[in-house]
């Protein structure tokens, strides 16, 4: 069982022998620096445990919590202003990331959840894999003009590739060179193929071969989703 | 409780990047590299998750203070606390398998290996509810039942309001119903003890 904070501990078997009242009383603090404030650690105990059902208790810590859920998502998400592309797609984006970590935290079956560990990193990691999630969502029915077809190697000849062999080059060089926030929340802001392209060839400077294997296509598509992301990307350089 | 939340699912490669980012909580592109080449399966999804978490600024404890949309928060709300009342507790429902369990001998030999000697009558009232376990026992349980002191207090608790009224009649005064567990204390004192064995359970009260 995963191990929890002594100071966690020590507030929970603290809670146990307290009148249903004075818990709720404590729950209602909402200065983290105040000497009574429960942790939210502590407060994902209590929500997992049903703790108190019927008395107050239970729904007291649910408001809590999922209002301080709610906060660190929505915290999270205008901290980090590369994810813009998806936060303009989703007009609800806190809301749903909000309920995705509250279902995770609820259902969990471990003794021990990590939400009652390290709450704040938990809503991030939730929040994070569901930024992922919808960016893998994203432009799920793109069209994949470079597949190869059953005949040929691939749907659209490499002479309409919209970027030339040397100017590629310079581009990419430019771009690594200036993978600041604002690419970045452009790169985030392609269709799935191209960004994928973009990413293992620019970021992470894979061979064509390589790259090619991971997205599951031929050379020259990969090759031609690149040139289309590096296309779109080109006016976050000047 | 909304639409995306729906279409939402963990897969394998939630676990493998979760594993990774607790390992490396603030990894370069040469450990995502790493990653994507130990599991070429998820490549694709891996190279997603590197890209979103290129330049993350965190969240510190702070963040609980800062303003939020309250609207947003009153509309979703009650939703999270319905869902919470209509979702079973699985913590709770493992540690009532494990107490269920716990019968004729069974009972005896974890009342032993507890240090409450050949006290069974002790643990049988605290694993139903009836008599108040003090603090130490509780821990000291929790961790048998490899649970935690919150969800064993609350199955507890639980245990004592459903427990049947009995239907037999006071044999002494009026009938009565208790209200709440009888406190440890009373209930070692109840069993007429010798002092020493007495004391001996009564010293489960005291604190670390």
């Amino acid at each position: 069982m995963a191990k929890q904070d002594p100071k966690h501990e020590e507030t929970r078997r603290v809670l146990v022998g307290l009148d249903p009242t004075e818990i709720r009383r404590r729950i209602s603090v909402e200065d983290y620096k105040a000497e009574d404030y429960i942790p939210s650690e502590v407060l994902a105990s209590l929500v997992r445990a049903h703790f108190g059902q019927g008395t107050g208790v239970l729904d007291a810590a649910v408001h809590a919590l999922y209002k301080r859920l709610m906060v660190i998502v929505a915290c999270f998400i205008r901290r980090n202003p590369q994810w813009a592309a998806l936060a303009r797609r989703n007009s609800d984006i806190v809301a749903d990331g909000t309920s995705v970590a509250w279902l995770n935290l609820i259902s969990d079956s471990s003794a021990v959840c990590f939400a009652e560990i390290r709450f704040l990193t938990f809503v991030e990691r939730r929040t994070f894999d569901y930024m992922r999630h919808l960016l893998a969502d994203k432009n799920q029915a793109e069209p994949d003009a470079g597949r190869p077809g059953p005949e040929g190697e691939e749907a659209r000849p490499r002479s309409e590739s919209v970027v030339d062999e040397s100017e590629e080059t310079q581009l990419e060089t430019a771009i690594r060179k200036q993978l600041s926030v604002t690419l970045n929340q452009a790169l985030v802001g392609l269709p799935k193929s191209e960004r994928r392209a973009v990413y293992l060839r620019i970021v992470q400077e894979c061979d064509w071969a390589t790259v090619a294997r991971m997205l599951r296509c031929s050379v020259p598509t990969a090759r031609q989703h690149m040139n289309r992301g590096l296309e779109k990307l080109r006016g976050e350089l000047k | 409780m909304t639409n995306q939340e729906t279409s939402y699912h963990e897969g394998p490669v939630t676990r493998i990047i979760e594993e990774f980012l607790s390992s490396h909580p603030e990894p370069g592109d040469k450990e995502w590299m790493t990653l994507i080449e130990a599991n070429p399966e998820f490549a694709l999804e891996i190279a997603d998750a590197a890209l979103l978490e290129r330049g993350t600024r965190h969240v510190d404890e702070s963040a609980v203070n800062e303003a939020f949309d309250q609207a947003t928060f009153e509309s979703t709300v009650s939703q999270a606390i319905n869902l919470v009342h209509k979702t079973p507790s699985p913590t709770l429902q493992a540690v009532e398998a494990k107490i269920s369990s716990v019968k004729g001998p069974k009972t005896l030999a974890l009342a032993e290996k507890l240090g409450l000697g050949p006290r069974r009558e002790l643990l049988s009232g605290v694993l139903a509810g009836r008599i108040q376990a003090p603090e130490k026992l509780l821990c000291m349980l929790a961790t048998m039942f490899d649970s935690t002191v919150i969800v064993l207090a609350e199955h507890l608790r639980r245990s004592f309001f459903a427990a049947p009224a009995p239907s037999f009649k006071a044999e002494q005064g009026k009938p009565g119903i208790a209200t709440r567990p009888m406190p440890w204390r009373d209930a070692v004192l109840s069993l007429e003890l010798p002092s020493e064995e007495t004391l001996r359970l009564l010293d489960f009260e005291k604190t670390t």
